[in-house]
């Protein structure tokens, strides 16, 4: 089944298109890179298969229902650009709020998923700390971490890593590997062209336009470049001279 | 000490405020808006206090004299007043219905008291819930004794006993409240209407603020909750504490300001909740108008002052021009200080105000129309 599929997807802000009739398809368990500069396009995608703008005409379907639609918001996680958490509220509180926004009503499901998802991002022990008091890498930690408190199938991820260290940036990426192998579908956004080689299947976009999609040997074969970089530029001239 | 430092610090602030046409716009021409409004309401002069006139004055003598009369024509012919004859049911009437500030009665033996010297005795009753209106009407009356006195000794003349000189008593009584409220007791009710709008409003679109700002609005936006869910989890959430912050007040000025007031809590709560909802929504609705918690105090000059001017907490509503009644009257505050007032200094119950009740709940659902327009899940 196709988790995500869209059809000549266009999001125009006025005069600007930020989505240009952008068709994607994307298979169950799949990690999918999301690549482009700033600007290209990437949360706009994003923010309409998550439900929360409208798309101006196409259509976008997310477990084969056309979006927004409120039912399947519980199989989706969403990890935004900013850290979004309570900064007045501990890391506990933070997950627990969200785990029962998504529908884990169950006080002792609830409390048993918290745990287990703050062993997985490696917080456990600061399960109590007020979310002010944590360091730019542990918030990044957390906010992931409500991103998946609730088992998601699906999972938006968008640009998880800016701004990370190194280290950090690498159990990330275990993170979201572990994720693909339990089976969630992983869309995560980049203007890092190296770490996204860790993804299944990319997407190169510009100006809202998908210039390229396939695996990174695909993509460096066909643009007949030698890193994934240098084959987005090949890709972005082709388009332009086209 | 450097010169260009300081110098290139003072034009950064300079541009940044040429920048923000608002804040700049709120600099100049707020103060001249609060200050004429201010000017309006507290200028406003208390004219024509509509009173009810109940004489019951049998007279004395033949040819008949009637001191009854004489007061009578003077209080017509006084600026200050516009009175009705009536009996004393409507009268009575009238100023339970808040149709009239006062009631002026001349009893049976008036004339009869004003000729043995003793003073005739002349009632009157305030409706008491305004200290506003109350001291009108009294300082109006004072006004006027000596003209009273004045005609009656010349109506006399020759009449006049000898050695007894014409005597008028004056009695007043209230309807609610009574000389032992102090101006405080008349406020008590509006400080609570008027914290709770305050800090509940405030407390919202800061709130609403940073939950746009930090992004948690976006992360709740992508759960499944509703709309009308936030709406509600908010409204209670504040409600909750400003229940516990009205339930303080009430008791600090009931126990150590002394403050009376008579109603039942359960119902002064209602009135809150209702406010609170018209507050929250508000709160909702307008943060989105704001980029940062320092706009959001802008919002006190622009939807706080005006409510606490012209909502009738200094001056009586009715008592202001034309125009200002108009803009009190799109103010919840408004409203709620008519309600409370009524429930806590007047002792009515809930239905008796009615439609003060049906106005803010039509408030609440403006506003919560308001912010749910607002509360898309299409936020920047």
């Amino acid at each position: 089944m196709k988790i995500v599929e869209t059809k000549g997807l266009t999001k125009k802000f006025g005069k600007i298109k930020a989505l240009d009739h952008l068709s994607l398809q994307i298979e169950e368990g799949e990690n999918f890179g999301l690549l482009g500069p700033n600007g290209s396009g990437k949360t706009t995608l994003i923010r309409i298969l998550a439900g929360l703008l409208k798309a101006s005409s196409g259509e976008a379907r997310v477990f084969g229902k056309k979006v927004p639609n409120l039912m399947i918001l519980k199989d989706i996680g969403y990890m935004t650009q900013l850290e979004a958490l309570y900064q007045d509220l501990t890391v506990w509180e933070n997950l627990n709020f969200f785990a029962t926004l998504y529908g884990l009503y169950d006080r002792k499901k609830r409390e048993l998923r918290v745990e287990e998802v703050l062993k997985v991002i490696d917080l456990a022990d600061r399960k109590n700390s007020l979310v002010e008091t944590l360091s730019g890498g542990m918030k990044q930690r957390v906010s992931l971490a409500c991103a998946l408190v609730h088992g998601p199938r699906l999972l938006f991820l968008d640009e998880p890593t800016v701004g990370i260290d190194p280290e950090l940036r690498l159990s990330f990426w275990n993170y979201f590997s572990i994720l693909s192998k339990q089976g969630v579908t992983l869309i995560i956004s980049s203007h890092n062209l190296e770490e996204a080689q860790k993804c299944h299947r990319l997407g190169f976009l510009k100006e809202g336009k998908l210039i390229a999609t396939g695996t990174s040997q695909e993509l460096k074969s066909v643009a007949k470049a030698s890193t994934l970089e240098e084959a987005y530029l090949n890709f972005a001239r082709e388009d332009e001279l086209a | 000490m450097n010169w260009h430092r300081i110098s290139v610090l003072i034009f950064r602030i300079i541009k940044q405020f040429v920048r923000d046409k608002r804040t700049l716009a709120l600099i100049f021409l707020v103060p001249a808006l609060v200050l004429s409004l201010m000017a309006y309401v507290i200028g406003a002069e208390i004219s024509e206090v509509k009173i009810a006139l109940v004489n019951q004055d049998k007279g004395l003598g033949k040819p008949q004299f009637s001191a009854g009369k004489i007061v009578e024509r003077l209080l017509e012919g006084e600026d200050d007043f516009e009175t009705t004859n009536t009996s004393l049911e409507e009268a009575e009437e009238l100023l339970r219905a808040d149709k009239v500030k006062a009631l002026v009665q001349l009893p049976p033996e008036f004339s009869t008291g004003v000729m043995a010297g003793k003073g005739g005795k002349i009632n009157i009753k305030l409706e008491g819930s305004d200290y506003v209106y109350n001291g009108a009407v009294i300082s109006s009356f004072n006004k006027i004794r000596p003209k009273i006195f004045e005609e009656l000794k010349n109506m006399l003349g020759n009449n006049q006993p000898q050695g007894v000189s014409p005597g008028v008593e004056t009695e007043v009584s209230y309807l609610h409240g009574g000389e032992n409220l102090t101006i405080s007791d008349y406020f008590g009710p509006i400080y609570i209407a008027f914290f709770v709008f305050f800090f509940v409003f405030l407390l919202t679109v800061v709130s609403f603020i940073r939950e746009r700002s930090s992004g948690t609005l976006e992360r709740i936006f992508a759960t499944p909750l509703r709309r009308g869910e936030i709406i509600l989890g908010y409204t209670f959430g504040f409600s909750l504490f400003a229940l516990v912050q009205s339930l303080i007040i009430l008791l600090f000025a009931a126990y150590v300001l002394d403050i009376h007031f008579v109603g039942a809590l359960y119902q002064i709560f209602i009135v809150e909740v209702l406010l609170v909802g018209v507050a929250v929504n508000l709160g909702i609705f307008l943060s989105t108008f704001a980029k940062s918690e320092f706009q959001a105090v802008q919002f006190i000059p622009l939807v706080l002052i005006p409510q606490i001017l012209l909502s009738g907490i200094f001056w009586p509503v009715e008592a202001m021009p034309r125009f200002l009644q108009v803009l009190s009257a799109l103010f919840p505050l408004t409203y709620a200080n008519v309600a409370l007032r009524a429930l806590m200094i007047k002792g009515l119950s809930l239905t008796e105000i009615a439609p003060e009740i049906a106005t803010l709940f039509s408030f609440g659902l403006l506003a919560l129309f308001l912010s749910i327009l607002t509360l898309r899940r299409e936020v920047a």
